[in-house]
């Protein structure tokens, strides 16, 4: 087995290429992850309810 | 001038032909200079063209969805308002009853009417009637405890079955009382036995 040794700019090369790899998929992985921002705030978005309870009213109606 | 042109030209000349004739005779160093080519390449497009695109479209997709989420949610809540005011005003006529039951101040003055009507018509005795320090008008002071409701402490004289009717229309008014305790004493006075009820108690109301 005879093999050439790689020269040490190509190794470099290679890391920086590995890491540069590994960096964009920390950074994907990162605003994949994210919370996205409300776009509007809480208390607007806060659904409520349209139901009355008519049977409670009556009773109330009944009282003095 | 001419000449030092002329020199450095063919210096630079032979320079570039010396590394050519390297480059096409030794194949490892042609292999090399295209790796190392090669790889600056897929380095600056990653860094430069790739990251910041597809991030920029992972961000709009999750942007876009965000507001597609929210579009919705804001649809929904317009169609429930929609649906509370016509329910509101085909019910205008009755909710008035629920904000006598539960006021949007502390209106002590209703409750104690309300109260003294029902003893008179129970032909008690009031004795007393107090209520805790409560805001009539305005905002309550900032480092004041908020509690939305009204104590009160009450005691009147009566007879047993007056106590009883008096303490059954109580529990039949609109205004909703929350009885902490009631407590029937029993004195003789110059009267004969007499029976003291004392209630304390409290009335909610909604606070502003």
């Amino acid at each position: 087995m005879n093999r050439k040794k790689l020269p040490n700019l190509i190794v470099l090369f290679i890391l920086t290429l590995i890491t540069t790899l590994f960096w964009i998929s920390f950074s994907i992985y990162q605003v994949f992850t994210k919370e996205a921002s409300p776009v509007v705030p809480e208390e607007i978005i806060l659904q409520i309810d349209p139901k009355l309870d008519i049977e409670t009213i009556k009773m109330m109606r009944s009282k003095i | 001038m001419n000449n030092g042109w002329k020199k450095n030209y063919l210096r630079y000349k032979d320079f570039f032909l010396s590394v050519a004739n390297v480059y096409k005779t030794k194949p490892n160093l042609k292999i090399y200079l295209e790796l190392i080519l090669s790889l600056s390449t897929v380095l600056i497009f990653s860094l430069l063209a790739i990251k910041p695109t597809v991030l920029t479209i992972i961000e709009l997709n999750k942007e876009i969805k965000a507001k597609q989420e929210t579009s919705l949610n804001l649809k929904q809540k317009i169609k429930n308002l929609q649906t509370a005011n016509n329910l509101m005003q085909n019910e205008l006529e009755n909710i008035i009853y629920i904000h006598q039951a539960i006021p949007d101040n502390a209106t002590p003055e209703t409750i104690i009417k309300q109260i003294e009507n029902v003893a008179q018509e129970n032909s008690l005795q009031i004795l007393g009637f107090s209520t805790s320090e409560v805001t009539l008008l305005g905002k309550d002071a900032e480092n004041k405890k908020i509690q939305n409701e009204l104590p009160f402490t009450f005691s009147a004289r009566g007879t047993y079955q007056n106590i009883f009717s008096f303490l059954t229309t109580l529990e039949n008014l609109r205004r909703p009382i929350k009885f902490d305790s009631f407590i029937i004493n029993s004195n003789i006075s110059e009267e004969g036995k007499v029976l003291v009820l004392t209630i304390t108690g409290s009335v909610p109301y909604l606070h502003e």
